[in-house]
């Protein structure tokens, strides 16, 4: 599928973020993000399901993402997207490069909602 | 106009420097498919043409047209004809309708006369350079794959687009 992705299909263009753990002060891991790279993207598919959360009734986005091919992006990856204003996380849950051309990235995202 | 790897990742949404090798090559190959089916040149070469007899009097005067074609200020063009001891000089160009050709009115040639030009380094006409890139494009998304034919009918409907202007 991925290798039939023409790249002018991917209009979408986020950023691709790695995330830097450090230790506080206290002990504890805190991560931040680092931008890595800008790559184009297309939305493929998103569903959204009801699932419950600590405070009951929460909505889950998935999002399936096809992207330009870029090393350094991983299931520990996120992306960030400014949607006319409103900033987007999606998280990776998975991506492969499924041709092995290193030409695109298909990605199992989750959107953030907060 | 040299390869511009950072315009062509740009053009062809490539974020990463891992094709930058096959690119280079494609971009090679490109250049040379482009000069070979059109006749315009790119980067600078030097090439050869052979002129077997003095060419009919067009607009007024023994205007031959380049079989290369470069920006003009890029291109200079070298006669030697046939003599046993050759004639050489360099040849007067002159651009009609966009093309570049050069004035053949020149005392005690003796034909045929063989014309070394050097063309290209151009300032590429914007819509030439898109066409280039996307071309490129092309090959660097099917590279490696031998299920993807070239398309062979590309320049022939760029050049159908660009209507004049290119050989």
């Amino acid at each position: 599928m991925a290798g039939h992705v023409p790249s002018g299909m991917l209009r979408l263009s986020m950023t691709a973020q790695n995330p830097v753990r450090t230790v506080d002060d206290y002990g504890q891991a805190e991560t931040s993000w680092i931008s890595v790279a800008q790559i184009a993207c297309h939305i493929e598919t998103a569903r959204t399901n009801e699932v419950i959360g600590d405070l009951g009734v929460n909505t889950r986005s998935d999002w399936r993402i096809i992207a330009a091919f870029h090393p350094s992006v991983t299931n520990n990856s996120r992306l960030v997207y400014q949607d006319n204003g409103t900033e987007r996380v999606f998280h990776i849950r998975a991506c492969w490069d499924r041709d092995q051309k290193r030409r695109r990235l298909e990605i199992e995202a989750t959107e953030e909602t907060a | 106009m040299a390869l511009d790897l950072a315009k062509f990742r740009s053009w062809a949404r490539i974020p990463h420097t891992e094709d930058d090798p096959a690119i280079g090559i494609a971009w090679s190959a490109a250049v040379r498919e482009l000069e070979e089916r059109t006749g315009w040149c790119v980067e600078s070469v030097t090439r050869t043409q052979w002129v077997p007899a003095a060419p009919v009097t067009i607009y007024g005067g023994l205007y031959l047209r380049l079989e290369r074609q470069g920006d003009v200020a890029g291109t200079t063009v070298a006669y030697s004809d046939s003599t046993t001891v050759p004639l050489t000089g360099t040849c007067v160009k002159v651009v009609i309708n966009g093309l570049i050709y050069v004035d053949m009115d020149i005392d005690n040639l003796t034909y045929p006369v063989t014309l070394t030009v050097t063309a290209g380094n151009a300032a590429l006409n914007p819509l030439l350079e898109m066409a280039l890139l996307q071309r490129v494009a092309h090959h660097v998304a099917s590279r490696g794959d031998d299920t993807v034919a070239l398309d062979s009918t590309y320049w022939d409907r760029i050049t159908g687009m660009m209507g004049k202007g290119i050989g």
